[in-house]
C-alpha cells in the first residue's frame, strides 16, 4: 500500500505568512509522490490547531506527515505527541523550519519561497524514509551509590533514600561528615558546624535505607544507567561496628602512642584511636601503621580492655559488589599545597599554617582545644591571613575558589573573639564577597574587629619567609611599591583543588575532568550535576569550588535528577534514536567500537562482531559515519533518510 | 561570475550549530541564508563522508559542517571524530577535483547566530569567487 502523505504550512502568523508565497509552496508540495494533501493552518500549535492535525490527520488516513514551520526545537515533540494522539507513530513526522532557517532570514520574498520549497522538498523526500521507532524500556535497579560523605554527599544520600530505594553511601575515612564536621564556627552567623551536621550525621547512620559504609573505597563500576555494578573494597578496622560504643577504655590500654602531625604534636593518640573527638560513627579503629600486632608481636592490650568484646583481630579487608541505577561522586576538594612554592613560606618556618589548619586549631575538639596559640605555646600577637593562595594565578590555578575570602574573615573574626589586643591583617588583591549576607558580615568584621586590610598589586604579590624570631611578610601593594612586616603567625587561605580522589573517580568511572581540574558537567549550565556519562552524577566540591550551601543544594539537586530518572520497581525508558547494527553485515573491524565514546560498543562472543548496547548508545551517530561496511544504522538519522533528504533540497 | 547564487548544504548538529543558526533567525540577521539548505543531524560526527561526496554530485556548490565548539560536544567528542575526517574527505574531493574551499568545517555554540551568519557570509562570498562547480565531473 502506498504511503499517505499529509504537509501542513503553519503561517505562524504573519511571520511564515508575509514572507514566503504560501500557495506556491502548497502547490509545489502537492506535485511530490504520496502527497495526498497539503493545507495551511493559522497557529498550528494552538489549541485550535492542534486539534484540526489530529482530527485531519485521522479524516485522511495519513500515514506520515511533514509539517513546515518553526523550528523542530520549538514544536517538534509537540506534533509527534499529536501524532501519537492519531494512532500513528510519533517518528513518522518531518518538520521544516522554514521559519528561523527562512522566513525570519531570507528578507526577499520570491527567494524566501524559492528556500522554502527546497526544505519542504527535503522534507517530504526524508519523510517517506522514516521508520516506526518503538520507546522500549529496560528492567532497571534504583538504588544509588553515593561516593563520599561530606554534605554534598550526605545531603544526597538523605533526599534520595527511601522505602523502596536504598542508598549505599562510601565513605574512604573511618568516619562520615567530610570537612565540614570538623569546623567550628560557620560564617555568617557563626553557628557551631558540628552541631549543625551532627542531627544529618546520625540521620544518615540510623537511616533504614541507607548504609553507610566507613573505609570503604570505590575499585570499579561496570554497566549502564540503571544497571551498574560498583565493587567497592572495605577496610578492615578490626573494631565491631555494632559491638563498639566508643568508651574509650582500649585508648588507656593501648601502649602505642602517635604524635599527631600538627603544630609540633601538641596532642597525641593510640593505635587504636577515634579519629577525632564526636567523630562519627563512634567507634574506635586500629591504624595498621602503628598497631604492634601488625609488626609481628602480640599485644593484646585492647582485647583484654574492651568491655564489649567489640576487637576483631581476623577481620579483613572485604571487597564487595553493589547493584545500583546511579552513581553520585562527592569526593570533594583538596586544599592546595603551599608547599609547592616557595614565596608561602610553608614548612619554611613556625607557625605559618593553612586556612584548613587553622580551622583544626580554633575548634574546640582540636590539639589546643580551640584557643588559638603559637607553636611555643604562647599566643600571638601579630597574625596576618593572606588571600588567594595558589588561586588566581597562572602558575598554580586561574580561578577564584569563592568561599576562601570568607572563611578568611571568619577566621579573623574568631582570632578577635579570642585575642582582643592582636594585630589582625589581611593581604588580598581583590576581596570576593557574593551572595546576599556576605557584604553584612565583611562590614561586621571590618567595623567591630578592627582587622587592617592591605591591599595586593595582584593575587600572587606576596613573599612570606623566616625572620628573625618571627615570620617576614612583604607584599607588593596597590601602587606597586614593596612593603615589609612582621608577624607572629601567617595563616594562607589556600585554593580548593580537586585532588587525587576526584581524579580516580574520573578515571574509575570514565568521566571526564575539566580544564581546572573538576569534574566536567554534561552541560556547565543547563545540567550542571550529571557528568558526560548518563547515570554518574556530582555534587559538591568534585564539581567546584562552593560553599556549603551550593554543596548541599547540588546534593538535593541530584537526588532530584536520580528521582526523576529512576523510579522504583518502573522500567527505564531507552533513547529512541539510537544505533544498531546488522551483524550480518558488520566485518568486526572494531573501529566503531574505538570511536564510541559512551562504550556503548562491545564484541560479541565468539562471532567476531560487535553489538550495541541500547542502554548505553546515545545515538550520536559517530559510529554510523565511520563504519566501512554499512553495518550500522542510526535510527531516525538513517544514511537512506538523509540522503533523500540532500535531494530533496537540492532538487 | 555575475548573479551566481551558490547553493551550500549546511550541515547542523541537533545541540550546538543547529540552535546557532536559530539564534541567526531569532534576531533576524542580514546574511545570505537564501544560499543556505540546512539538514540536521545528531552530531557532526555523523556527517557520512558520502553525505559530503553526494551533496556535490547532486548539485551543492558548498558545504559546510557545523559542530560544538571543541570541548562542548554533546556528545563528548563527536565534533573532534568529525574533525578528524576532513583532511580524508579533502583528499577524496581532489580525486575529484573539486577544490577544498569548498568544504569547511567549523563550530557555533548554540546561541551564536553572529558566527554562523559570519560564516555563512563568508562561504557564500567565496564560493561567488570560485564560481559553480562544474556537476558534469
Amino acid at each position: 500500500m502506498s504511503e499517505r502523505i499529509g504537509v501542513y504550512i503553519c503561517e505562524c502568523g504573519p511571520n511564515i505568512k508575509d514572507a514566503v508565497d504560501i500557495q506556491a509552496l502548497l502547490k509545489d508540495a502537492r506535485g511530490h509522490e504520496n502527497v495526498v494533501l497539503a493545507g495551511s493552518f493559522g497557529f498550528l500549535c494552538s489549541p485550535e490547531g492542534k486539534r484540526f492535525l489530529q482530527e485531519d490527520i485521522q479524516a485522511h488516513k495519513l500515514s506520515r506527515v511533514v509539517i513546515a514551520g518553526c523550528s523542530p526545537k520549538e514544536h517538534e515533540q509537540t506534533f509527534r505527541a499529536i501524532l501519537k494522539r492519531a494512532g500513528l507513530n510519533p517518528f513518522l513526522l518531518q518538520v521544516a523550519n522554514i521559519r528561523e532557517q527562512c522566513a525570519w532570514v531570507v528578507h526577499e520574498r520570491e527567494a524566501a519561497t524559492q528556500k522554502a520549497k527546497a526544505l519542504l522538498r527535503g522534507a517530504i523526500k526524508r519523510v517517506s524514509r522514516h521508520e516506526p521507532i518503538e520507546m522500549k524500556t529496560i528492567e532497571c535497579c534504583a538504588d544509588v551509590l553515593v561516593v563520599g560523605s561530606g554534605v554534598a554527599g550526605i545531603s544526597a544520600a538523605l533526599a534520595v533514600a527511601r522505602k523502596d530505594r536504598k542508598v549505599y553511601l562510601i565513605e574512604k575515612e573511618p568516619c562520615i561528615g567530610g570537612r565540614v564536621a570538623r569546623y567550628e564556627d560557620l560564617y555568617p552567623d557563626m553557628v557551631c558546624a558540628s552541631c549543625l551536621i551532627e542531627s544529618q550525621l546520625d540521620a544518615v547512620l540510623h537511616h533504614d535505607h541507607i548504609e553507610a559504609m566507613t573505609l570503604t573505597e570505590l575499585l570499579e563500576v561496570k554497566g549502564y544507567f540503571g544497571n551498574f555494578v560498583a565493587s567497592v573494597r572495605q577496610k578492615a578496622r578490626y573494631v565491631d561496628l555494632e559491638a563498639c560504643i566508643g568508651c574509650g577504655a582500649c585508648f588507656e590500654a593501648c601502649p602505642v602512642s602517635v604524635p599527631r602531625p600538627f603544630m609540633g604534636g601538641m596532642a597525641g593518640r593510640k593505635a587504636i584511636h577515634i579519629p577525632y573527638p564526636g567523630a562519627l560513627p563512634n567507634v574506635a579503629l586500629m591504624d595498621e601503621e602503628t598497631c604492634l600486632r601488625f609488626h609481628g608481636e602480640s599485644c593484646c592490650a585492647c582485647l583484654e580492655s574492651c568491655p564489649f568484646g567489640a576487637i576483631r583481630y581476623e577481620e579483613a579487608d572485604e571487597i564487595r559488589e553493589l547493584k545500583v541505577g546511579a552513581v553520585v561522586v562527592a569526593t570533594g576538594f583538596v586544599p592546595f599545597d603551599p608547599l609547592k612554592d616557595d614565596r608561602y613560606g610553608y614548612g619554611k618556618a613556625e607557625n605559618i599554617l593553612t586556612s584548613l589548619e587553622f580551622e583544626q586549631l580554633v575548634n574546640s575538639s582540636g590539639p589546643t582545644e580551640g584557643k588559638i596559640l603559637l607553636a611555643s605555646g604562647r599566643p600571638p600577637g601579630h597574625i596576618a591571613f593572606v588571600h588567594c593562595v595558589g588561586s588566581r594565578t597562572e602558575k598554580f590555578n586561574e580561578y577564584c575558589s569563592g568561599v576562601c575570602c570568607l572563611v578568611t574573615l571568619k577566621h579573623a573574626h574568631q582570632t578577635r573573639r579570642q585575642l582582643p589586643e592582636a594585630r589582625i591583617c589581611q593581604f588580598h588583591a581583590d576581596l570576593c564577597l557574593s551572595g546576599k549576607d556576605s557584604q553584612r558580615f565583611y562590614r561586621q568584621v571590618v567595623e567591630e574587629d578592627g582587622i587592617e586590610f592591605f591591599r595586593m598589586l595582584r593575587p600572587d604579590s606576596i613573599e612570606i619567609r623566616k625572620g628573625s624570631g618571627r615570620i617576614m611578610v612583604s607584599h607588593t601593594d596597590a601602587s606597586g611599591g614593596r612593603k615589609q612586616k612582621e608577624f607572629d603567625m601567617v595563616i594562607l587561605a589556600t585554593a580548593m583543588e580537586s585532588g587525587e580522589k576526584t581524579d580516580g573517580m574520573a578515571e574509575i568511572l570514565d568521566v571526564k575532568l575539566g580544564e581546572s581540574g573538576f569534574l566536567e558537567e554534561a552541560d556547565s549550565r543547563l545540567d550542571p550535576v550529571s557528568t558526560v556519562r548518563e547515570g554518574i552524577f556530582m555534587a559538591g566540591c568534585a564539581q567546584g569550588p562552593k560553599d556549603i550551601p551550593s554543596s548541599v543544594a547540588q546534593g538535593h539537586a541530584v537526588a532530584g535528577r536520580i528521582m526523576g530518572k529512576l523510579q522504583p520497581g518502573e522500567p527505564l525508558a531507552l533513547e529512541p534514536m539510537v544505533c544498531e547494527i546488522d551483524p550480518e553485515i558488520c566485518s568486526g573491524c572494531l573501529l566503531c567500537k574505538s570511536l564510541c565514546a559512551f562504550k556503548a560498543i562491545a564484541t560479541e562472543d565468539g562471532r567476531g562482531t560487535v553489538s550495541i548496547n541500547q542502554a548505553m548508545c546515545r545515538g550520536c551517530g559517530v559510529c554510523v559515519a565511520a563504519c566501512p561496511s554499512g553495518a550500522i544504522n542510526a535510527r531516525h538519522f538513517s544514511t537512506r533518510a538523509i540522503f533523500s533528504e540532500l535531494r530533496g533540497l537540492l532538487g | 561570475m555575475h548573479g551566481f547564487e551558490p547553493k551550500i548544504i549546511v550541515f547542523l548538529c541537533n545541540w550546538c550549530s543547529y540552535e546557532g543558526a536559530d539564534a541567526a533567525g531569532r534576531s533576524r540577521k542580514e546574511f545570505p541564508s537564501h544560499n543556505l539548505r540546512e539538514i540536521r543531524v545528531m552530531c557532526s560526527g555523523r556527517v557520512d563522508p558520502r553525505f559530503v561526496l553526494e551533496a556535490f554530485r547532486i548539485g551543492a556548490d558548498g558545504v559546510l559542517i557545523l559542530g560544538c565548539a571543541p570541548g562542548d560536544c554533546h556528545y563528548s567528542r563527536g565534533n573532534i571524530e568529525a574533525l578528524k575526517r576532513i583532511p580524508l574527505l579533502e583528499r577524496v574531493l581532489q580525486q575529484y577535483v573539486i577544490e577544498n574551499e569548498r568544504m569547511k568545517f567549523d563550530s557555533v555554540s548554540a546561541g551564536d547566530g553572529e558566527k554562523f551568519a559570519r560564516i555563512a557570509t563568508e562561504m557564500v562570498e567565496m564560493l561567488k569567487e570560485l564560481g559553480p562547480l562544474n556537476h558534469a565531473c
